[in-house]
């Protein structure tokens, strides 16, 4: 009776250890997407399809570039994702020509409406839904995801990329501790005017460059009216593409207050992915709460005078 | 001289065949017309097999019956109305879709039942509530005055579609994905889409035709259409419920589709006269036609010109019904 409880007492770790290996092994097996649907890897390097541009710069940061066949009309970064054959819009994509590529994997995001979504899966075509990130270190983790779906099986057990250890020590590098001071507020100039409150990225990034944002009222993306800008009194008007353009209201509001301004590179400020720390680190320079230990670069904007010309637009 | 109604529906099916064929064999995929073809007869790899199976056939079928369904809704409204540019938009369904629309994309509804999507549902309903709210207001079917509820349509369109406005400021993703839905367009056309729309067209056709020659009686005003026989306020009730549902129904499969409902019914009855026993049949076969080859159009357009953007149909049928309508006119 002892005995065998001994051999018990040694076999059961071992064959903890080897379910556990197992387990793992088949988990390695296997790639589920963010709506849960299960996808094997495959043998040979993933013909991938592209749908969204922040999916398109995230494999090639993550050095899955090579595997895309295709990619969306709007995928314009890096400049050899613009030389891919293309296929339509998220919105509208071409089905035949996505169809005709045989691709191992479509990659999609929520920006895709879900009857597109549904009619990619009703052509037997392998649909992969990565949910948007909505803070920068989820950032990090959905390029993970993103480059997993662009491995073969051999590669299943090779370690992250470099560019996702770089993006986590960079971001770790620029956040700001302590609590947020300034008041910013994030605008897409335009009719309406559009502002990013909070469960978006954006909102993380002012946080995380120890910003507070004054539309975190709002959820998601939401129109904003020029005169609760006015109301909301912010020291920072960060411009997403352009700024205002001169003479506008909102341009007379930003000289009125001698509000400063900020104008952010919109395609690098509104995907998900590695270009978004060049744009937490230009808001860190430009509002000054860059940690000491990072060089300081990037352009800035300081308040206009009231009869200067407005500013220029920087591009990070 | 007028052409025979019989050369008329001899042209109609002839139309409808011919873009049908082109419906079937443009596309992006670069599958040739000999291989559609034989794909349309089963014979083909599997890719052709699926290009044409689940994307080319169900788009044509699907631009086909949507177009027969907005025709049709189009002629019943001109005739409740007595007005050559009422569409089957004009008392507030489209508005209503949009905002049924709106709410259902907004809500972030992925629910779907018997292959019909969440936004479908909600867009038909949205439609149906709008034109019965607008027809309670107006008077119900108590009232015989038709202006009163082309005004109260009117009005109400406008206030539903304030309230789509405001209810798309609330999210930007929203706004795009309802916009895009509001163009209209087939890209998206799959089988389950088909039924609706063919049943509604049945329906309509059923219980539309026993009122064909009411229809032409209404041309007369309601004072002698009564004298004849007729219950002007009876029979505009049914032409404006069965033109609603066409509506709904259209508009459920393939969002807000422009011109195709005011222009087809005009055309023929500049061309066949105003007698509503033959614009009845030759309505939706021309409207099955135009928005089919319409749709081709746009598809061979995308290649062409547009580096494989999807052009909406509502721009092709814009484009080609505008300078064929322009002609029509100054002929008479």
């Amino acid at each position: 009776m002892r005995c065998a409880s001994a051999w018990l007492l040694a076999g059961l770790p071992l064959w903890m250890i080897a379910q556990t290996a197992q387990s793992s092994a088949t988990t390695r097996m296997r790639l589920a997407d963010d709506r849960g649907r299960v996808f094997a890897p495959t043998g040979q390097p993933p013909r991938l399809v592209s749908v969204m541009p922040a999916l398109t710069e995230a494999l090639f940061a993550t050095g899955r570039g090579g595997r895309l066949v295709a990619a969306s009309n709007y995928c314009d970064h890096p400049p050899a994702a613009a030389g891919l054959p293309k296929i339509g819009g998220p919105l509208d994509p071409n089905y035949e020509r996505i169809l005709a590529l045989k691709p191992d994997r479509v990659l999609v995001m929520d920006m895709v409406p879900g009857p597109v979504q549904s009619k990619l899966s009703s052509l037997g075509l392998p649909v992969v839904y990565l949910r948007e990130p909505r803070t920068l270190a989820e950032i990090s983790r959905w390029m993970t995801r993103v480059d997993e779906f662009g491995r073969t099986m051999g590669e299943m057990d090779a370690p992250p990329p470099l560019a996702i250890g770089a993006f986590d020590a960079e971001l770790a590098r620029l956040t700001v501790p302590g609590s947020p001071r300034t008041g910013c507020l994030i605008v897409s100039p335009g009719q309406p005017l559009w502002t990013a409150g909070r469960d978006t990225f954006l909102d993380d990034l002012l946080k995380t460059a120890g910003c507070r944002n004054l539309a975190a009222d709002y959820s998601g993306w939401a129109a904003i009216e020029l005169e609760q800008i006015a109301k909301l009194r912010p020291d920072w008007l960060l411009y997403l593409g352009k700024p205002a353009a001169p003479g506008s209201p909102l341009d007379r509001l930003v000289r009125a207050r001698k509000l400063k301004t900020l104008v952010l590179d919109e395609n690098s400020a509104s995907r998900p992915g590695p270009r978004i720390l060049a744009v937490l680190r230009q808001v860190e320079t430009a509002l000054g709460t860059l940690p000491a230990h990072e060089p300081a670069t990037g352009p800035t904007s300081q308040p206009p005078a009231p009869d200067s010309p407005p500013p220029a637009p920087h591009a990070p | 001289m007028r052409p025979s109604p019989a050369r008329l529906h001899v042209a109609g099916w002839l139309a409808l065949a011919l873009s049908l064929l082109a419906g079937l064999t443009i596309g992006g995929s670069g599958l040739g017309v000999g291989a559609a073809l034989a794909a349309l007869g089963g014979r083909g790899d599997d890719f052709a097999l699926t290009v044409m199976r689940e994307i080319r056939l169900p788009r044509a079928l699907l631009a086909a019956a949507v177009g027969a369904a907005l025709s049709l809704a189009g002629l019943l409204m001109q005739a409740v109305f007595i007005n050559p540019l009422a569409d089957p938009y004009i008392v507030g369904a489209a508005s209503g879709a949009s905002l049924g629309a709106a709410l259902a994309i907004l809500a972030g509804l992925s629910l779907s039942y018997a292959g019909q999507s969440g936004v479908a549902m909600c867009a038909f309903l949205g439609a149906l509530a709008a034109v019965a709210l607008a027809w309670r207001i107006a008077g119900g079917a108590r009232r015989t005055d038709p202006f009163r509820l082309l005004l109260t349509g009117v009005a109400l369109g406008m206030l539903v579609s304030a309230l789509t406005s405001l209810l798309m400021l609330l999210s930007r993703t929203a706004l795009e994905q309802a916009f895009f839905w509001l163009v209209g367009g087939f890209a998206a056309a799959s089988w389950p889409q088909l039924p609706p729309v063919l049943i509604t067209l049945g329906i309509a056709l059923v219980f539309g035709a026993p009122a064909m020659a009411a229809m032409n009686l209404l041309l007369l005003g309601d004072e002698s259409a009564g004298r004849l026989g007729i219950d002007p306020a009876r029979l505009r009730t049914r032409l404006i419920l069965l033109a609603t549902l066409l509506t709904g129904a259209a508009v459920a499969a393939a969002g807000v589709v422009s011109f195709v409902g005011l222009m087809v019914p005009h055309a023929l009855r500049r061309v066949a006269g105003p007698d509503h026993r033959t614009l009845f049949w030759l309505c939706p076969l021309w409207g099955a036609a135009a928005l089919c080859a319409a749709d081709a159009a746009g598809r061979w357009a995308s290649g062409a010109l547009a580096g494989g953007r999807e052009i909406p149909v509502g721009v092709i049928t814009a484009a080609i019904g505008v300078p064929l309508m322009l002609a029509l006119l100054r002929r008479r």
